[in-house]
């Protein structure tokens, strides 16, 4: 009970620090933004726009949405100076700490995802024929991703704050997630679902548990300096 | 762990299994009707079933490997030492040579059998994922100059991965059909396929193989431990 009560004050209090460093999100967005225009101008010269396949539409989207979450989990651990990482150290555990940024970066990751979406929709229309499918397979897909980063953050973090090691780290360790996520969200596009829909999402929700778990075993040992 | 790497039964026991088995399987004929031993002689595969020998033992070896290097790194969270990170880092090391050497003898015998030498299957897209995920775990160690938070950071590492790696190459060769003997109707050497013959020459190669990774992952660990030393009592001079 005293974990949960720590977590959710940690949160509120990221989240409230979040949002008065507002250009930070604004940053994300704008990456979000200027990607997005990137993939349409491309697709635009190339003369594929008004025939995108959805699965071109789905690759694009995945890449997008991964290197999304890659930029702002790592900004959770690189923003943090030292002395306020040593703050924290002292006044909650080491497991509270990481739940916390795990949880608030899978809200802003969703958040992001979303939007992504519906910059997509707004300007590549919108393929999908099963729009619940399309979510469950997002939410899964980026909150899984934002527990594996979370924690390649922290330790790309200590290892020297370095955005391009937090990418060499995560990326071989996402493809797990991405396989089935790409699968899942695949049958979106169809009209109807594929027998194992069920057995997929299992295992997709168990790829997502994994990192956690360990994240939260094995950040304590991090933690400590 | 660090006596019996010391030991000299197991290594030279393991190079008379190899030799055995190596030697054997190239000289074994395939089955034609005739006497005495022979290797089942299946279709697609034909002579190529000798590859056996190699290729699959190599990544038998590369997993021992890689789990006595999940193993250490564990033992150093609980405890840490050099020796230990010393060992958990030579043993990822050798497995990745191993599992290289696997890819090798895997693609040159796919070149033969299905006509190309990389192909979409689960188990290489796994096997390619393995190598990515330690070639990071070797990058990580590179970019750390502290030898107690190098060792920290990976160990903690490779903790994580091994992990989500495992349970990976677990589940996703049951999510699709592999091209591999003994998946989607290929010809195996399943239980029942895998005959006696074949048998007396496979756990030979095996031990062997897996003996003769350890040799050489025995040999880096003394490297790295004297090349420690030296820059220890260099620092004091």
């Amino acid at each position: 009970m005293n974990l949960a009560k720590g977590v959710i004050q940690f949160m509120l209090l990221e989240l409230k620090l979040e949002f008065r460093l507002k250009y930070a999100i604004a940053a994300l967005l704008m990456y979000v933004l200027s990607t997005v225009y990137l993939v349409y101008f491309s697709l635009e010269f190339q003369g594929v726009r008004e025939d995108l396949l959805p699965t071109i539409w789905s690759i694009f989207f995945w890449l997008i949405v991964l290197f999304t979450t890659v930029n702002a989990t790592f900004r959770s651990f690189s923003k943090e100076s030292h002395g306020r990482m040593l703050f924290y150290y002292n006044l909650m555990p080491a497991r509270v700490f990481i739940l916390a940024k795990i949880l608030v970066n899978a809200l802003i990751s969703l958040f992001l995802s979303v939007l992504t979406t519906l910059i997509f929709w707004l300007i590549l229309g919108n393929p999908s024929q099963n729009i619940w499918v399309y979510f469950l397979a997002l939410t899964i897909g980026t909150v899984g991703y934002s527990f594996l980063f979370t924690y390649i953050s922290a330790i790309a973090a200590k290892a020297g704050s370095n955005l391009s090691l937090s990418v060499i780290l995560g990326f071989p360790l996402a493809i797990p997630l991405l396989t089935i996520i790409v699968k899942l969200f695949g049958e979106a596009f169809k009209p109807e679902l594929s027998l194992n829909f069920d057995n997929n999402v299992w295992i997709a929700l168990g790829f997502n548990f994994i990192p956690l778990l360990l994240a939260l075993i094995l950040f304590p040992y991090l933690w400590r300096d | 762990m660090d006596k019996f790497l010391k030991q000299y039964w197991w290594k030279f026991s393991g190079i008379l299994l190899l030799l055995f088995a190596l030697i054997g399987g190239l000289y074994v004929p395939l089955y034609n009707g005739q006497e005495g031993l022979a290797f089942p002689n299946l279709p697609i595969l034909n002579e190529s079933i000798r590859n056996l020998l190699y290729h699959v033992p190599m990544w038998f070896a590369m997993v021992v490997l890689l789990f006595l290097s999940f193993i250490y790194s564990i033992s150093y969270l609980s405890k840490p030492t050099v020796l230990k990170d010393n060992y958990a880092a030579s043993f990822a090391n050798i497995g990745v040579l191993f599992g290289s050497l696997g890819i090798l003898t895997g693609m040159i015998w796919a070149r033969s059998t299905w006509g190309a030498f990389w192909t979409n299957d689960p188990k290489l897209n796994g096997a390619a994922i393995g190598m990515l995920i330690y070639i990071a775990y070797m990058i990580l160690r590179a970019s750390v100059d502290d030898e107690m938070k190098r060792g920290k950071l990976a160990a903690t590492y490779n903790i994580f991965a091994f992990v989500i790696y495992i349970a990976f190459i677990f589940v996703i060769p049951r999510l699709t059909d592999s091209l591999h003997p003994g998946n989607g109707g290929n010809p195996a050497f399943s239980s029942y396929d895998l005959d006696n013959t074949l048998r007396i020459f496979f756990y030979p190669a095996t031990l062997g193989w897996i003996a003769l990774s350890l040799w050489v992952a025995s040999i880096v660990i003394r490297a790295n431990t004297i090349k420690q030393v030296l820059e220890d009592n260099y620092e004091e001079i």
